[in-house]
């Protein structure tokens, strides 16, 4: 048996009603007709098998991805402008420094590097510095081909980018995540 | 820089009403979350961020169903709460703040949709592994011609189903999200369904 949707059964019952009560899990709107009515019930039974999958379907445990919040909230940071950080503080005032002033340290930092081709990536560094001063920064790079051992080409600009920074802020880089994307 | 911008505490660190919702009523749910906004709207990046955490997941389903695949559900899902963000100027607190989210989310993915038909990968919903293989199989196979009926669906009547079937809200609140009468939502769910159960049967081939 497979009812037509758009046609009204021998009973008079509308089946597209009828799916609406298998879809919604309900319990015989339509009263007593259709506990007594063998098509009814034969409609009803191939109507629940057919949404079986869609209900599987319906209910899949679905995530966003864990990277997610941060692209997010990077954008969110570049686009507000706010962030900074406190470098120092005392009695005759406070010094900061806006988040985009320690990209534009650690971006150019790890360009330098000899290795290194260009950036890998349309987003900047990310430098985000916790409550006690400590940075941590992850810069996306790509590399010239033949530049050899890509761990210690990682490893230089790791180190050129928190020299940088620590040099310039005084900051404790805590740690400098390198990806390394492409080879030109 | 504006005015009135600050980083407050962690809205999800220390001691704050937000902490407590886990355990709390819906009401002090809604009135952590509204404050949530109010801190957001004033320009509370921690704030945002714990809504951004607290909505991802809803917002991401939503644009996976309306969209059919993972790579356009991701960008989509950024869009719409980077716009969140944008206009939180604009939001009033008249709608639930889930509801605008969903607003924002769905116009993105029409926005999205007009550019290209929704498709339907078989990748986006792969079965746990560990069972059988030919089980497997036959889920990816159910899924997929469950997907590829429901990229068949106009975009209204996707819109309704989606909002219904998989993110369970209420006839009254896919009303105030799509801005239609309980009857419009009535009849394109009812016409979804049917269109929907006409392509299952036809296996999901496209019209």
């Amino acid at each position: 048996m497979s009812v037509d949707m758009a046609t009204r059964l021998e009973c008079g019952a509308d089946p597209a009603a009828l799916l609406d009560q298998v879809a919604e899990g309900a319990n015989h709107p339509e009263g007593a007709h259709q506990l007594d009515c063998g098509i009814c019930q034969a409609v009803i039974a191939e109507l629940t098998e057919l949404w079986e999958p869609v209900r599987g379907w319906a209910t899949q445990d679905l995530r966003a991805p864990a990277w997610l919040v941060d692209t997010v909230m990077r954008r969110v940071r570049r686009t507000a402008g706010t962030s900074r950080e406190t470098l120092a503080e005392g009695p005759k005032g406070r010094t900061s420094v806006a988040d985009r002033v320690l990209v534009l340290i650690a971006g150019p930092a790890a360009l330098d590097v000899p290795g290194v081709a260009g950036s890998a990536s349309r987003e900047p560094p990310e430098v985000v510095v916790d409550e006690r001063g400590r940075a941590r920064v992850r810069v996306e790079v790509s590399a010239h081909a033949g530049a050899g051992d890509l761990v210690r080409l990682a490893e230089r600009v790791r180190q050129a980018v928190a020299d940088a920074l620590e040099e310039s802020t005084g900051l404790c880089v805590e740690g400098v995540d390198v990806t390394i994307s492409d080879l030109t | 820089m504006p005015e009135g911008w600050r980083e407050g505490p962690r809205a999800d660190e220390g001691t704050t009403e937000a902490d407590s919702s886990a355990s709390a009523t819906p009401t002090a749910q809604a009135r952590a979350e509204s404050e949530l906004v109010e801190r957001a709207t004033a320009g509370d990046l921690h704030a945002f961020e714990t809504l951004v955490r607290a909505h991802q997941d809803q917002v991401f389903r939503l644009c996976l169903r309306m969209l059919g695949n993972r790579s356009d559900a991701e960008d989509a899902t950024q869009d719409t709460l980077f716009r969140a963000w944008r206009s939180l100027p604009r939001y009033r607190g008249e709608a639930a703040f889930s509801t605008w989210l969903y607003r924002i989310a769905l116009n993105r993915c029409r926005d999205m949709g007009r550019a290209r038909r929704p498709t339907a990968a078989f990748g986006d919903d792969l079965p746990d592994p560990d069972r059988d293989p030919e089980q497997c199989l036959l889920q990816v196979e159910g899924v997929a011609a469950i997907a590829r009926a429901v990229a068949c669906l106009s975009d209204d009547q996707r819109s309704a189903f989606v909002l219904r079937e998989v993110d369970e809200l209420s006839y009254q609140e896919i009303a105030d999200v799509l801005g239609i009468g309980l009857g419009a939502v009535k009849s394109r769910l009812s016409r979804a369904r049917a269109e929907l159960a006409c392509q299952i049967r036809a296996g999901g081939r496209r019209r």
